[in-house]
């Protein structure tokens, strides 16, 4: 078996020579009738005696799908000698209204230098946002994402190109905008609470009928309640117990609204296990 | 976000009907592969995002229709905690490849990188990379290199070319006049 295998090569080097002597055979009897010479030659591949014949006729030699060997066959033409394909790229025009640049500061220019980064103000403070409707917080919230994309895809940017400076400013200005977002969230968070808080004290207080959509806030008559509190003050003021959570005292409570001359023996005894 | 849709003039698809008011978290818009077409786009996403959630966040947020999204999870080495020693997986990166309705060029970065490059901060980034090289090389093989395995520093380098020159040469000086009292010719007083 040991002979064939070595043999083989020898044979395909003089099959290749048999080819070349009938290749410049046929160039020869081609090129003699015409009379206009050729400059160029026909073919861009080199000729025959110039290519590298392989050891054993194998055109998989060295390929393997198993061990990734990756696509390493040999050509008969050097890499060097492959014509070069025509560089042909389509110019795309973007859209100069395209939403995507809201991922970038400017068009003509994708990143910002660290002096321009570092060119912002501070973040908004809580103080500053509790004046602020919840349209115009809902707004602000999203300038910040929109302005916390850019940041995150500069950053990505940088790390892409390996830039090493720069970094700390881009944090610094990520920080101030998160700090603005934190700051929307305390604000809408304490304006929740302070709803809350509203909202069960009304359900407390008599003037105001929350069933009521339209003009839920009847304010009563002073005198017609001091009346109404004269006839049946022992009555309110059992009924006027403290229910729900921060709500406020009973008026008739304080002393200093009540005439000590009205004030019967029994609410005094009553009073302590009203509270709680 | 309602009013962006609007803009976008008749969609092929549906929309969400959950109304996300403050969401927090960030996308990231990723350059392109070298031969990826301009009418795709490829985005960072966090990994609660679905397909669905992209598209009517980049309707809305950006005003740009998608027609297609491709999603992908990479997943991430272990990574080994400098403290404990312990190993644990690092959360997977979610990337999703949006079909734009209008191509977008990946715009074009500064050809002039100075500004980001700064010979003081390179230096310190190699730094910092070659001291944490090495100490991930000691833990690993538990063999502390002696100095002359090591490559030589610079600092080493001139002291050694230095210290040839004198040797050959000599003439060391420290441009500074000696005290007569330390000298051996010169008279010293004895007190």
């Amino acid at each position: 078996m040991a002979t064939p295998a070595s043999i083989r090569p020898s044979i395909s080097r003089i099959v290749n020579s048999t080819k070349l002597f009938s290749g410049a055979n046929a160039t020869v009897g081609a090129a003699l009738p015409t009379t206009s010479p050729q400059r160029c030659s026909f073919s861009s591949t080199p000729e025959y005696n110039n290519r590298r014949p392989r050891r054993d006729n194998n055109r998989l030699r060295g390929l393997s799908s198993i061990y990734r060997s990756g696509t390493r066959f040999r050509m008969n033409v050097d890499k060097s000698e492959i014509p070069q394909p025509a560089r042909y790229k389509p110019e795309v025009e973007v859209d100069p209204n395209h939403g995507l640049w809201d991922f970038f500061y400017s068009k003509d220019k994708a990143l910002l230098t660290p002096d321009e980064d570092v060119e912002h103000g501070r973040a908004w403070v809580v103080e500053e946002l509790r004046h602020k409707s919840w349209e115009d917080l809902h707004k602000l919230w999203w300038v910040c994402v929109k302005e916390q994309n850019r940041l995150v895809t500069a950053r990505k940017e940088r790390s892409r190109l390996k830039f090493t400076n720069g970094l700390d400013e881009g944090a610094e200005r990520l920080a101030e905008v998160r700090k603005t977002m934190r700051s929307i969230k305390h604000t809408l968070t304490e304006r929740w609470y302070l709803w809350e808080d509203a909202r069960k004290l009304a359900q407390t207080d008599p003037e105001i009928d929350l069933n009521n959509v339209q003009s839920p806030f009847t304010p009563k008559d002073y005198l017609e309640e001091k009346i109404a509190l004269d006839d049946n003050s022992q009555n309110a003021i059992t009924e006027q117990a403290p229910s729900g959570f921060m709500a406020e005292e009973p008026r008739l409570a304080r002393p200093e609204d009540v005439d000590p001359s009205t004030i019967s023996p029994e609410p005094a005894k009553t009073q302590p296990s009203v509270k709680p | 976000m309602a009013a962006a849709s609007g803009a976008a003039g008749a969609l092929p698809f549906r929309l969400g009907t959950k109304k996300v008011f403050l969401p927090s978290h960030s996308i990231t818009f990723l350059a392109p592969r070298p031969n990826q077409s301009p009418t795709f786009a490829t985005f960072k996403v966090p990994l609660t995002f679905n397909k669905f959630d992209i598209r009517d966040y980049l309707l809305h947020a950006y005003n740009t229709p998608v027609l297609a999204v491709r999603s992908q999870v990479r997943q991430r080495r272990d990574i080994m905690k400098h403290i404990t020693g312990r190993k644990f997986r690092a959360p997977p990166i979610k990337t999703m490849t949006v079909q734009l309705t209008k191509p977008f060029v990946w715009p074009s970065m500064p050809t002039d990188t100075r500004p980001w490059l700064l010979a003081a901060s390179t230096r310190a980034t190699d730094e910092q990379t070659a001291r944490r090289r090495m100490t991930m090389q000691i833990r690993k093989t538990g063999v502390m290199p002696l100095r002359d395995e090591r490559k030589e520093s610079l600092d080493r380098k001139n002291l050694r070319k230095e210290a040839e020159r004198l040797l050959k040469e000599g003439g060391w000086t420290n441009r500074r006049e000696l005290d007569p009292r330390f000298s051996e010719k010169g008279n010293v007083k004895k007190s």
